[in-house]
Formats: structure tokens, C-alpha cells, sequence
């Protein structure tokens, strides 16, 4: 009876081979109560997939976009305004030689720089980086990241907010960190962004984040 | 390989990423109705559902920079929302995990008739939702009502399929229960 269940299961799924439906039709042919519950399964199954789709209410799309917080836009998109957005340049004597002042300045610092020693920048082994996490929640009075870089303290990095926007930079070292958002002190939750999720062991989860240099 | 649909959405992302705010708008128009039906059925209340779908939304906006380039934008944001009705169920009701339920027995917490009681408007299909656990009631509407296959929601859910496809087995069967024991016959 158990298999022929299964079997049940596997026609709503779409998975279940031509052999397996002449089973179980043979089967419901001397089983009046396999049939019934083949009926109600495929009625329940029939309801879901007709159900009402609701509309999003209106005015959905403009309540979001005046909730969104303020991006700043990123330096590239910064650059490929300044260089190729058309611009008007008003200029007078002043700025004439302002200009003509910084050109010769900038002449003499070149032919300088010619002459110094050669300098490499490299940047030090084991350097952090800043990752910024965000997490959404007006009701929340006070929110605080956890993880495995702060030995899942609770009260080590406090969540700045605005707006119901909380959001936080840390410094962390290249790596695989687990974390979550520890809410008002006590509700543990993975942050809903995330890249991907690990079981925490105690039946929740938690979110997971690379870190790259 | 990449359709013309998810190269325009991809552009878009990128706009986005780049500062431009009202490019976004463009998505949340196309996924709304998706993601607030999904909270809808998930919590069962208009407005909740309303409230959980548009922060839904503005996290998926925070979190652009983390969406990776070559997977679909819908498989993304289905996650996030689902993660979010999750948290509010969490906080607003105790939830068990049901992979260790192996009776088949409806939710006591709330009954069809007190669920009626509650909400008069609601259908008998909604009502009959609400007292299914939470990762039941998950598959049941990735699977049957959004038609998603299995691969898909074990994206979504981060579950494998195996699992999933027990939970809608369990699901299914309590859900007929239900329905019947609510006067549903099968016409």
C-alpha cells in the first residue's frame, strides 16, 4: 500500500513511468479506497494549480522605489560620466591662468618624477577588506551581526540604522565566514541576500560570505 | 546559455549597481505579482503579504552586489522572499521542523474553522493552507502554484530534492485531509 502511495506521488510529480500507472490503475480497479484517495489527491492538486493569482496592490512599484535607500553611484559610473557626459565650460582670465599655472606645475612635477628612484605600492599580505552588510527591517529596535570572525558575539558589532535600514562595514581578512543578523538581542536571522547558506546545527541556518581582496 | 531575457534583466542589474535607482523599478514591475503572491499564500494576510514582498524587494536591492551574474534573477528573489516569510512565521508563531513529523496530522495551532472565524474573505484553499507547517506549505506553492520544477526549488531552498519531494508527499496528503474534513468533495 505503501509503494502504491509512492506511486501516487510520483504521477502529481510528473515522475512516474508507464509501468507504474498501469500498476496502480490495476490496482484501483479492486481498491476502492486507493481510488478515492488518487481522486482527492489529484482534486487537491487541481486546486492549487487554479487558484487566484492576486494582483500586487496598486501603487506596489512607487511605494518600494521611495523606500530604496540612497546608493551612492560607484566610481566607474562616476568616471564615465566625468569623462564622456557633455558638459559646458565657462571660462575668464582668471581661470585661464589657474589653468595655465596648474599645466606648468604638473610639467615640472613630471620631469621630476623622472629622475626619482623607481617605487612599488604593493599591497601587504593578509590586507582586509570592507564589506558592507545591509539588512532590512523597520520593526527591528536593534540589530547586530554575529559570526565566526567576531566568535559569534552578540554584542561585538552593533548595526547602525536609518529608516529601518541597518547596515554595517566590517574589515575582514580573504575568507569564508558564517554570520547572522541577531535581532533585538534574541531572533537569529540569515541574511536574506546572501550569496549561500549553511546549516547551523541547531536546525536553523546560517548565511555564508567570501570575502576577496 | 543565456536568453535575451536574462541578458536584459542582467543589464539592468548593472545599471542598478552603478547608482541608477529608477532602473530598478523596471524589476520590481515584473516580479511583484510573483513575490507577493508567494508571501500571500506563505502568511495568509494581504497586508503582511504586501509588507513582506516590498521588503523583500529593497533587500534584494541592498544586496545587488551579491547577485551572481548567470543565475536567474527570479530564482534569486523567490529565495529572498521565502527567507523573509520564514523569519516573520519564526517570529510570529512557534514552527517545528517537519522532517522529523512522520504522522500525517494537521497543525492544531490553527483550525479551517477558526482560520474562517479570522478571515472571512479568505478561501477555502487558504484557510486549508494555514494549517500546514510552513516547509510544506513552501514546496506545495513553488511546486503547484508557481509550476516550478523540483531543481528550481531545491535552488530557491537550498533543500535537495529528495527532501522536497518527500515534504510535498506529506504535504499533499494533509492538505487532502483537510479539504475533506472542510466539506471539499471531489467534484
Amino acid at each position: 500500500m505503501d509503494n502504491e502511495r509512492d506511486i501516487l506521488h510520483k504521477i502529481l510529480d510528473g515522475d512516474a513511468g508507464e509501468d507504474e500507472k498501469t500498476i496502480i490503475s490495476r490496482s484501483m480497479e479492486t481498491d476502492p479506497g486507493l481510488r478515492e484517495e488518487f481522486t482527492g489527491l489529484m482534486h487537491t492538486v487541481r486546486m492549487l494549480e487554479k487558484s487566484e493569482r492576486r494582483e500586487a496592490p496598486v501603487f506596489f512599484t512607487a511605494e518600494v522605489m521611495k523606500k530604496l535607500p540612497k546608493r551612492s553611484p560607484s566610481v566607474l559610473s562616476r568616471l564615465r560620466e566625468f569623462m564622456f557626459n557633455s558638459r559646458v565650460l565657462r571660462w575668464n582670465m582668471a581661470s585661464a591662468l589657474a589653468m595655465a599655472a596648474i599645466l606648468v606645475i604638473s610639467l615640472v612635477s613630471v620631469s621630476r618624477l623622472h629622475r626619482a628612484p623607481d617605487m612599488t605600492v604593493a599591497s601587504a599580505p593578509g590586507e582586509a577588506a570592507t564589506v558592507r552588510l545591509t539588512y532590512y527591517s523597520p520593526q527591528a529596535r536593534r540589530v547586530a551581526v554575529a559570526g565566526d570572525f567576531n566568535k559569534w558575539k552578540t554584542d561585538a558589532h552593533e548595526m547602525k540604522g536609518a529608516d529601518g535600514m541597518w547596515s554595517i562595514d566590517l574589515k575582514l581578512k580573504p575568507g569564508v565566514y558564517s554570520y547572522s543578523f541577531v535581532v533585538d538581542g534574541k531572533s537569529w536571522v540569515p541574511d536574506p541576500g546572501a550569496e549561500a547558506y549553511e546549516d547551523d546545527g541547531f536546525g536553523s541556518r546560517n548565511a555564508v560570505m567570501r570575502v576577496n581582496i | 546559455m543565456k536568453n535575451d531575457h536574462q541578458s536584459d534583466e542582467e543589464t539592468i542589474i548593472r545599471q542598478c549597481r552603478e547608482g541608477d535607482r529608477d532602473a530598478y523599478s523596471l524589476l520590481v514591475d515584473r516580479y511583484k505579482t510573483m513575490v507577493y503572491n508567494v508571501a500571500y499564500r506563505m502568511v495568509g494576510d494581504e497586508d503582511t503579504a504586501k509588507d513582506l514582498a516590498q521588503e523583500s524587494f529593497i533587500s534584494a536591492y541592498s544586496g545587488l552586489a551579491r547577485f551572481r551574474f548567470g543565475s536567474k534573477f527570479s530564482t534569486w528573489l523567490y529565495s529572498i522572499a521565502l527567507n523573509r516569510c520564514r523569519d516573520h512565521l519564526r517570529l510570529t508563531k512557534e514552527t517545528v521542523s517537519t522532517d522529523e513529523i512522520t504522522d500525517i496530522i494537521p497543525d492544531r495551532g490553527v483550525s479551517p474553522e477558526r482560520a474562517a472565524a479570522t478571515g472571512q474573505d479568505k478561501d477555502l484553499l487558504q484557510r486549508a493552507m494555514e494549517t500546514l507547517p510552513a516547509d510544506y506549505r513552501e514546496v506545495l506553492v513553488l511546486k503547484h502554484i508557481e509550476e516550478l520544477d523540483y531543481q528550481e526549488i531545491s535552488a530557491i531552498t537550498g533543500t535537495g530534492i529528495a527532501a522536497l519531494k518527500v515534504r510535498a508527499h506529506r504535504g499533499r496528503e494533509m492538505l487532502r485531509k483537510v479539504l475533506e474534513g472542510s466539506g471539499v468533495t471531489h467534484g
